[in-house]
């Protein structure tokens, strides 16, 4: 995993690791939450697509601000705190990041009252993602890692999305007002 | 509609800022870069009576000179450094404990021509050892007073405190513990005894946990406790250092009440002496120095991996060194300055004979950086020699 502790240390300080099985993750525990949830939190998204709402954003955002608090370190804080709130910040995050792209995509939102099945799966991905690094082997490890990988690769993918059709739409935006 | 519209802007331009923002906040690790590829560590050349600070290259093998001083002593005080927590300065600490003299911490740039910082310490006369804690651009240091260094405008701000003659500070992810030594109290005229916190980064205001004197510790039978080597526990429940007891080596764990156990480690023989710890990316080896003092003043130093929870240990052997009493077989004065240190990517520990004094070394080659695999069920060690006198 060397090659990938190589490409995460250009995003991570890599500071107070999880080792699962005795492998070394290659990102930082709060990292974990990050780029592993976000793979999670994308699959949350594809599946069930939650319809934009103010609530929803309201609560999205929410989870992006507490990372105010413990990314800054005005807060203290163990190993699993600093994961889970990785992962809080994975879901805001992608959920923000999702809504524009996906609009483009003319995809389909799922009815409101697929909001809740929505948040259990999101809040039953914190222990779960907890429990594999407490008792996994060295292939959840590498599991992990690669979920990781594929975390990092979608948020790149929705951050070069947003950075295209975001300036587009506050255009279209400014235009209507005028 | 349009409200749509405007919801999906939001949260796009927020994933954005908050992504990048968080990229920003992730932190990272004194001696070794935060890559784990370089390294930095003290040094003296006698011949050239250049001393300072060098870096190794992982990846060139290159060793080279970031900081150095001409002197004209024998035995110099040596600089400290560590790199700040995004890697891209040096931070180097020229501390001395002689009366009068002020001590001072230099930012230098690891990479490019950019311009370097001073920061000027009230002088003191007690000594600090690195890791230095940082915080966002603050620094922080503990002497006879307690440091805040602003690393981005320079500003420095000190506060004293009241109890005892010195402070170490400690860092622990967010979290800054102190150790408040030469303790003064009522109905301990003849004690000794140390404090143990939390320092609050915002008010430098200290919150104690708990005291214990010497009179404590020896009823527990330890002979010496290694006090400016406390290290955090994984998790930040406690403290741990390295002791004495009798002539068993020995580890002392404290919990947030105070001590909570001693364990003596099943090293291979007695008289060893072990350095400041440094813990496994796992938690569960603790990595020490130790030095096992042989006839005639010859001594071995070993790399130690001691199992936390039970098991034999194991030694790589490094180097010989010569210890000539005094001061050199008293703990207080030497097994401070051997330290180890782990890479942030767990692979590799480092220790230093550098600075060592010649008389202390067996051969003049033997004063090196030396980097030792954990990855190799061998454990390779590689040995790096000191600049050479003269390199800019």
């Amino acid at each position: 995993m060397d090659w990938m502790h190589q490409l995460f240390s250009y995003v991570c300080g890599q500071v107070n690791l999880w080792t699962v099985g005795g492998e070394t993750l290659p990102f930082c525990q709060r990292c974990t939450g990050l780029y592993v949830g976000g793979f999670y939190a994308v699959l949350l998204m594809a599946v069930f697509r939650p319809a934009p709402s103010l609530r929803l954003l309201g609560i999205h955002f929410l989870l992006l601000l507490q990372m105010v608090p413990f990314g800054y370190h005005l807060v203290p804080q163990g190993a699993i705190l600093r994961t889970i709130t990785g992962q809080l910040f994975a879901i805001g995050l992608v959920y923000c990041l999702s809504l524009n792209p996906l609009a483009k995509l003319k995809v389909e939102w799922q009815s409101r009252n697929r909001s809740l099945p929505y948040a259990l799966a999101a809040l039953a991905g914190l222990p779960a993602l907890l429990i594999a690094i407490q008792f996994g082997g060295p292939i959840t490890a590498r599991v992990l890692a690669v979920m990781g990988l594929a975390g990092l690769a979608a948020y790149l993918v929705l951050a070069a999305a947003n950075l295209i059709t975001l300036p587009l739409l506050a255009w279209q935006l400014s235009r209507a007002r005028s | 509609m349009k409200l749509r519209k405007w919801l999906y802007l939001l949260a796009g331009f927020s994933g954005l800022v908050g992504w990048l923002l968080f990229v920003l906040a992730c932190t990272g690790w004194p001696a070794w870069s935060p890559d784990s590829r370089k390294v930095l560590f003290p040094y003296f050349n006698p011949d050239s009576k250049d001393a300072g600070i060098a870096l190794y290259d992982h990846a060139t093998g290159i060793v080279t000179p970031v900081f150095h001083q001409v002197t004209e002593e024998s035995d110099p005080s040596i600089p400290f450094g560590q790199f700040s927590q995004d890697g891209k300065q040096i931070i180097v600490a020229l501390v001395t404990d002689h009366e009068g003299v002020p001590d001072e911490v230099l930012l230098l740039p690891a990479e490019g021509n950019k311009a370097a910082r001073r920061f000027m310490l009230p002088a003191s006369t007690q000594f600090c050892f690195p890791p230095f804690p940082q915080s966002g651009n603050d620094l922080f240091v503990g002497l006879s007073y307690i440091a805040r260094l602003n690393l981005k405008t320079g500003a420095v701000e000190t506060k004293e405190f009241s109890g005892g003659k010195g402070i170490h500070l400690i860092p622990d992810g967010e979290r800054i513990w102190y150790v408040m030594y030469d303790l003064e109290g009522e109905g301990h005229e003849d004690d000794s005894g140390f404090q143990v916190g939390e320092l609050n980064r915002n008010d430098l205001s200290l919150k104690s946990l708990f005291e214990l004197w010497d009179s404590d510790t020896r009823s527990r039978g330890i002979t010496h406790l290694h006090i400016p080597g406390l290290t955090p526990l994984p998790g930040g429940a406690g403290l741990v250092t390295s002791a004495r007891v009798g002539d068993d080596a020995a580890l002392v764990f404290f919990n947030r009440a105070g001590l909570d156990r001693v364990v003596t480690p099943p090293l291979p023989g007695k008289g060893y002496r072990l350095g400041k710890l440094a813990w496994s990316a796992d938690g569960k080896t603790i990595y020490t120095t130790a030095i096992a003092s042989g006839k005639k003043g010859e001594a071995d130093l070993s790399i130690a991996e001691i199992p936390v929870n039970g098991g034999p240990v194991r030694l790589t052997s490094i180097t010989r060194l010569v210890l000539s009493p005094p001061p050199d077989n008293d703990p207080e004065n030497f097994d401070f300055f051997i330290q180890v240190s782990l890479s942030p990517d767990g692979h590799t520990l480092a220790t230093t004979t550098g600075f060592l004094n010649q008389k202390n070394l067996a051969k003049k080659e033997d004063r090196a950086l030396y980097l030792i695999d954990l990855r190799d069920s061998g454990r390779k060690v590689t040995k790096q020699p000191i600049p050479q006198g003269g390199q800019e």
